[in-house]
């Protein structure tokens, strides 16, 4: 691989183009890009919405006693810290510090596999206290499950930007690929900022 | 790279850092103040409304610092 197509990845292949053009067609690219992933988040919300108000409409705002609040609190600041070391990534590759960048993404993926550990240990009680069978663990198991889902794609997502990371990838040009994941594991973050309140809270 | 660039990558990299960290604080105390709020209302009904607007807040410092929404319909990004 040569210098420029480690530089723009996407560049190779490509040779029908002449250098100029082939900048020149993808000028708007990062723009459409970005309209193209708030699109799908803003399509994500309507999913999550969903499945909110199933807990409403369900359960009212009545929650058992039994809920680990302390626990659902710690892994609440866990996803939080990993979406601050995520926007710590993306500005370290978008100024050129690859070092920072590395660390911060190494931290972002350590920090959403220690959620895992707690939302499954939350799992495991809810089994014990509030099984899917009652209204209450149909809404609880719905939201957490989807939610699960959603931190492990974007642990996998944030797991291949890491590794093409450290293989020289991404620059302060090129950093869409960063973008884009960081982008997804913050809306991760903000479903739960959602879920958190209704499941635990009111 | 110029020297002088590399200064400039800098300044733009700790004031981007220094943003960051105003949001995860904030996020921090609306947390906070979020879950001694729920403790002290023990699932009373107004609890919920009482809590709403630090939902919305947090979602706000979410979509606002770290996904940079204000982008879509801005240039500067």
């Amino acid at each position: 691989m040569t210098t420029l197509d480690t530089a723009h990845p996407e560049a190779a292949g490509h040779d029908d183009l002449g250098h100029e053009e082939y900048h020149q067609d993808m000028s708007f690219q990062p723009r459409a890009n970005r309209i193209g992933l708030w699109m799908f988040i803003f399509s994500e919300c309507f999913l999550f919405a969903a499945f909110l108000s199933a807990r409403y409409f369900t359960t009212g705002t009545q929650r058992p006693e039994d809920l680990n609040q302390a626990l659902a609190l710690a892994v609440t600041i866990v996803l939080l810290l990993s979406s601050i070391s995520a926007y710590l990534a993306e500005a370290s590759i978008k100024y050129n510090h690859r070092r920072n960048f590395l660390l911060f993404m190494a931290a972002t993926i350590g920090l959403g596999l220690l959620f895992m550990v707690g939302v499954s240990i939350e799992l495991h009680e809810a089994t014990l206290h509030y099984p899917p069978g009652t209204p209450y663990g149909s809404s609880y198991f719905m939201l957490i499950g989807l939610h699960a889902f959603h931190v492990v794609t974007g642990l996998v997502a944030l797991l291949i930007v890491f590794s093409l990371g450290l293989r020289g990838h991404f620059g302060s040009t090129q950093f869409w690929g960063v973008e884009g994941v960081v982008k997804y594991w913050h809306f991760v973050d903000l479903a739960w900022v959602l879920i958190y309140p209704t499941l635990y809270l009111f | 790279m110029t020297t002088e660039q590399v200064a400039i990558d800098q300044a733009a990299l700790s004031k981007a850092t220094r943003k960051g960290l105003v949001g995860a604080f904030w996020l921090a105390v609306l947390t906070l103040v979020e879950f001694v709020i729920a403790t002290a209302g023990d699932g009373e009904s107004w609890t919920m409304w009482a809590l709403l607007p630090f939902v919305v807040a947090k979602g706000w410092i979410i979509l606002d610092t770290f996904m940079h929404i204000r982008a879509l319909w801005t240039e500067d990004h």
